[in-house]
Order: C-alpha cells, then sequence, then structure tokens
C-alpha cells in the first residue's frame, strides 16, 4: 500500500517538478537538474577533499606514514566518504527516463561521464544505441569516448562507434568517432600498418570536425612538431588569466619565461 | 613541482623573469583555495572549463602533466621538460647569457 501511494505520488508531482508541460520548460528543466546534480557532485568533491586533507594532517595517519604502514595508511583513507558517483549518476539516469530525444541524451551522456561506473555506463551506451544515434546531445559523452573502451570492452567500444558513424547525421559527433577510433591504432607499440589506418581516420576525423575544437587537438601533435622545437620563437598565446584578466605571452618579450601547463586537479 | 617553483620565482624576483602557468583546473573555486594553501603567486592562463582538454593545450599538442618550455628573453624555445633543479639551471643560464647581451 505504501509503495502504492508512492509510486503514484511520484507520478503525479514529477512532470509538475520537472515542468513537462511544453518543449521549452522541459528543456530548461534539463539544464536545471544537469546543473543540480553538478553542484551536488562538487559538493561531494569537496567534502571529500577536504576531509581527505583534514586526515593527512590527522595524528594518526602521520604516524602511519612515519611507520610506513601501508595497510594502515589504506585503512584510514577507508573512512572516508567518498563521492556517490554511482549514486548521482543513477539519479540522472532514473530521471531522463522522463524525458525524450536530446534531453534524455543529456541526463544519460551526464550519467556515463560522471557516474565512472561500468554498468551504468554500459547501460547508457545500450540505450543511445537503441534509440538515440541521431541526437547531437551524444557530443557530449563521445567528447570522452576513451571512457567507453573499458566498460564496453574494445569490440563493444568499436559497435558504438561505428554505428554514430554510420547513422548520426552531425559532423562533429562523427568527427569524435572517427578520432577514438583512431586512438587504439596511433601508439607507440602500433605496427606500421596500424598507425597508416590511424591516420587515415584521424585525418576523416579532422575534416569532420571542421571549427570544433577537436581540430585542434587532432592537429596538437604536428603543431608541436612544427612549432615547439628548441630554437624556435614559441607561438604566442593569447587568453585570459584566472580572474578573466586578457593577456599574451608575447608580453614577457625581454624576460626569461618559464612556461607550465600545470593544474591541482 | 609547486613548492620548487614556488622557490624559483622568489629566488628570481628581482630578475627579467616571470613563470607562466597554463592552468586546466576546471573549476575556479577549488584553483583560488589551492592556490591560496600553496602560495601560488604567478600568473597562469586559464584552459577553460574543459580542463586538461582545453583550447591552448590542445593547440600545443600537450599529452603529460606538467609540460614545460622555457624561453630566453627573445621568445626562443630553448628548453623542454626541465624540472626541478634543471629549471632553475636553465633560467640562471639564460639571464646570464642576456647579461652577457647575446
Amino acid at each position: 500500500m505504501m509503495r502504492f501511494i508512492t509510486t503514484c505520488t511520484a507520478a503525479l508531482l514529477l512532470p509538475v517538478l520537472l515542468g513537462a508541460q511544453s518543449g521549452a520548460k522541459q528543456q530548461s528543466a534539463v539544464a536545471a537538474l544537469q546543473a543540480k546534480l553538478s553542484a551536488e557532485l562538487k559538493n561531494q568533491n569537496s567534502a571529500y577533499r577536504a576531509a581527505s586533507t583534514a586526515l593527512r594532517k590527522s595524528e594518526a595517519y602521520k604516524q602511519a606514514v612515519a611507520d610506513k604502514d601501508r595497510r594502515k595508511m589504506t585503512e584510514l583513507r577507508g573512512t572516508l566518504t567518498r563521492p556517490d558517483t554511482k549514486g548521482l549518476a543513477q539519479k540522472a539516469v532514473d530521471a531522463a527516463g522522463h524525458f525524450q530525444g536530446d534531453d534524455a541524451v543529456k541526463l544519460l551522456s551526464w550519467a556515463a561521464v560522471n557516474g565512472r561506473d561500468a554498468d551504468i555506463t554500459k547501460a547508457v551506451a545500450a540505450e543511445l544505441q537503441a534509440k538515440h544515434m541521431k541526437s547531437a546531445a551524444i557530443v557530449a559523452l563521445l567528447e570522452k569516448g576513451n571512457l567507453l573502451a573499458r566498460p564496453l570492452g574494445r569490440d563493444g567500444s568499436e559497435a558504438f562507434l561505428d554505428k554514430v558513424i554510420a547513422e548520426s547525421p552531425h559532423d562533429v559527433a562523427k568527427a569524435w568517432a572517427y578520432y577514438w577510433k583512431s586512438r587504439p591504432l596511433s601508439g607507440r607499440g602500433a605496427s606500421d600498418d596500424d598507425k597508416a589506418k590511424g591516420a587515415d581516420l584521424a585525418a576523416q576525423a579532422e575534416k569532420l570536425a571542421g571549427n570544433h575544437w577537436l581540430g585542434d587537438k587532432i592537429r596538437g601533435p604536428k603543431f608541436k612538431e612544427e612549432m615547439l622545437q628548441v630554437g624556435l620563437v614559441a607561438p604566442n598565446i593569447v587568453g585570459e588569466d584566472i580572474d578573466g584578466v586578457k593577456f599574451q605571452l608575447e608580453d614577457y618579450r625581454g624576460k626569461v619565461v618559464v612556461l607550465d601547463f600545470w593544474g591541482f586537479w | 613541482m609547486i613548492p620548487h617553483e614556488r622557490s624559483l620565482v622568489e629566488q628570481m624576483k628581482d630578475k627579467p623573469f616571470a613563470l607562466i602557468g597554463v592552468n586546466s583546473d576546471k573549476d575556479k573555486d577549488y584553483f583560488h583555495s589551492r592556490a591560496k594553501e600553496m602560495g601560488v603567486t604567478w600568473r597562469s592562463f586559464w584552459n577553460g572549463p574543459r580542463g586538461t582538454s582545453g583550447p591552448i593545450s590542445s593547440k600545443w599538442g600537450v599529452r603529460g602533466w606538467p609540460t614545460i618550455y622555457v624561453l630566453d628573453h627573445k621568445g626562443v624555445i630553448r628548453f623542454t621538460g626541465t624540472r626541478g633543479e634543471k629549471m632553475t639551471a636553465a633560467v640562471e643560464q639564460l639571464l646570464g647569457e642576456m647579461e652577457d647581451g647575446k
């Protein structure tokens, strides 16, 4: 009985909560949901980092480090509450069931990218392959196409990418699919045959990418080889600093410069 | 790496030297809290919300982090991948060349 009531309440409330009456409203509801899930993930990440920092400063942990007691260190770290990425991803998947088309795809992609969970990724990939190959919104997942290989396996991942190439009407989606197909063929250990295939696939990807940033990513190694060698004047960088103030690398001519690509992550 | 870079910046503060970062943190709030904690004073380009897949590192073909280029006062790339003591030595060499009027 209780369960029946809960289900009924949910069925009545969900469309209201999610604003499912009109297309425009529904789209903003998805954006709001995504923002809410992302904010929750960010909160959990910050809480985890703070707890982790506090743990490292605790006497017990310092003692374990001094003793080189790895078992104890692992045990203490085990007491931290890790971000529940799978739980949040499951919420996104559940919510996706109440939407159609691009809106559903956005939530499913969010789940696969942020959940970092093999079962969720597999379920999302299956759902996308069954219903959503023509959606432009699959690009959000394809940008992180490297996340597909492990949960789906090499063959499963290839099949997904091939289906995108065969069925998507969107050049950028196809470009990403070609790009991820090229990657395993372009590694250091690849045979000359594979490297040639990889280069062909990457060339297809670059052509389809047009002005999308994937094009820069594909041209990166060549740019590095041609422009970033010792003895050459460094290409200028025009950008913004972390506070949004515009500046450029050439502002520092006349000074010795260490240019450092870094992050805290 | 950050403690070393902080001390390099401190050591060279009166010299014609700048450490310029390309920072790849997606989250500016996180950047600010850690920068304060770690005493990061140098200026960085922000690589945008895509983090390590941002526009600057994509264009420059950066695959490993950190990636380091040392440029002389004319903007010429003179060293790549120098870290720790080698970074300091490279900077000292280039400052020396500058004083010698090369």
